[in-house]
């Protein structure tokens, strides 16, 4: 066939049918998003009430095992140990340290991510 | 208010074809129907638009389900106005985009310029034969021609939708139309004179 004019040619380009896709390629889009197992969540709230749960058995077992003279005595040497720690001025001058460099890089503009895209859509 | 009012719509309701942004919309609701629906209605024209860009049947079929799968996961990020064809068509571009700059940035392997020269066998149907070379033509065009080529004959989008999805303007859309058959018509044309002895 010749393809000198543009109407032969723009004759064949829209007779081409097009190529199918593999057979599995249907069930596996729908297996990637609408029939996908839902991802484990974790609500703050569930991680809450977990850790609820930890604290009532923990009381319980010490109860059980040494009675209420135990819980008091466990609960006051934890109360100490925090004080401490936190009492130190070292701990607070890292934890500032910390937190102040956890803030700024959360404020950091995400530039490279950016110019990386650019660069793959040239 | 109605009971009919309370029942969230099914697909059945929208009529025998609905909408794409009902879909949409109705996937939104949580109706997963409607988004196979989608699927089903786009999966085969990304896939080719990915198979003509990324020219590697494994790679186009990874491309589609990554852009089902980036539109599945943004759906709530798509107006309400736009066409649902143009964004996953643009999502699958900008996909074969992606793995087109990594293989050039990873091989050094030469794309090939020119169409397949073999012939096919006699005994072929001669229109087979003829779509055979235009579609090795095809893939012979660089990147920018073929995708162009694909979207609008292949596929029947309008001028507008493929300068949307390529993020080009409609002039340039039409120089890349108008190139692509020039180059088409010199390398179908080249081939025939090769052959003829």
């Amino acid at each position: 066939m010749n393809y000198d004019s543009d109407e032969a040619l723009e004759r064949a380009l829209f007779a081409l049918y097009l190529e199918e896709p593999p057979v599995e390629l249907r069930a596996s889009i729908l297996a990637a998003t609408v029939y996908r197992a839902p991802a484990i969540i974790t609500l703050p709230e569930a991680a809450g009430l977990f850790a609820l749960l930890g604290v009532i058995a923990w009381v319980g077992v010490s109860i059980a095992m040494g009675g209420m003279p135990l819980l008091a005595h466990t609960l006051l040497t934890m109360q100490i140990a925090v004080t401490r720690f936190f009492g130190s001025t070292i701990t607070l001058a890292w934890l500032a340290t910390g937190g102040a460099i956890a803030i700024i890089l959360s404020l950091w503009p995400n530039q490279p991510t950016v110019i990386g895209e650019r660069i793959a859509r040239r | 208010m109605s009971a009919a009012l309370l029942e969230s719509p099914t697909i059945a309701s929208l009529g025998p074809d609905p909408d794409d942004s009902a879909l949409v919309a109705m996937t939104l609701g949580g109706n997963s129907e409607a988004f196979a629906t989608l699927v089903e209605r786009y999966d085969r024209a990304v896939y080719h638009l990915a198979y003509r860009t990324v020219r590697d049947a494994e790679e186009a079929r990874d491309v589609a389900q990554e852009a089902f799968f980036k539109a599945f996961s943004s759906l709530r990020t798509f107006k309400p106005g736009a066409k649902f064809s143009t964004w996953i068509f643009s999502i699958a571009y900008h996909a074969c985009c992606d793995r087109l700059s990594r293989r050039r940035r990873y091989s050094s392997e030469e794309f090939p310029e020119r169409a397949d020269p073999t012939p096919g066998p006699e005994t072929q149907a001669i229109a087979a034969d003829e779509a055979r070379r235009l579609r090795a033509a095809i893939e012979a065009l660089p990147e920018k021609y073929r995708t162009a080529i694909t979207l609008y004959h292949l596929q029947g989008r309008q001028y507008e939708e493929i300068a949307q999805v390529l993020g080009i303007p409609l002039g340039t859309v039409k120089t890349h139309l108008f190139r692509a058959k020039e180059q088409l018509r010199k390398l179908l044309n080249d081939e025939r004179t090769e052959e003829t002895p």
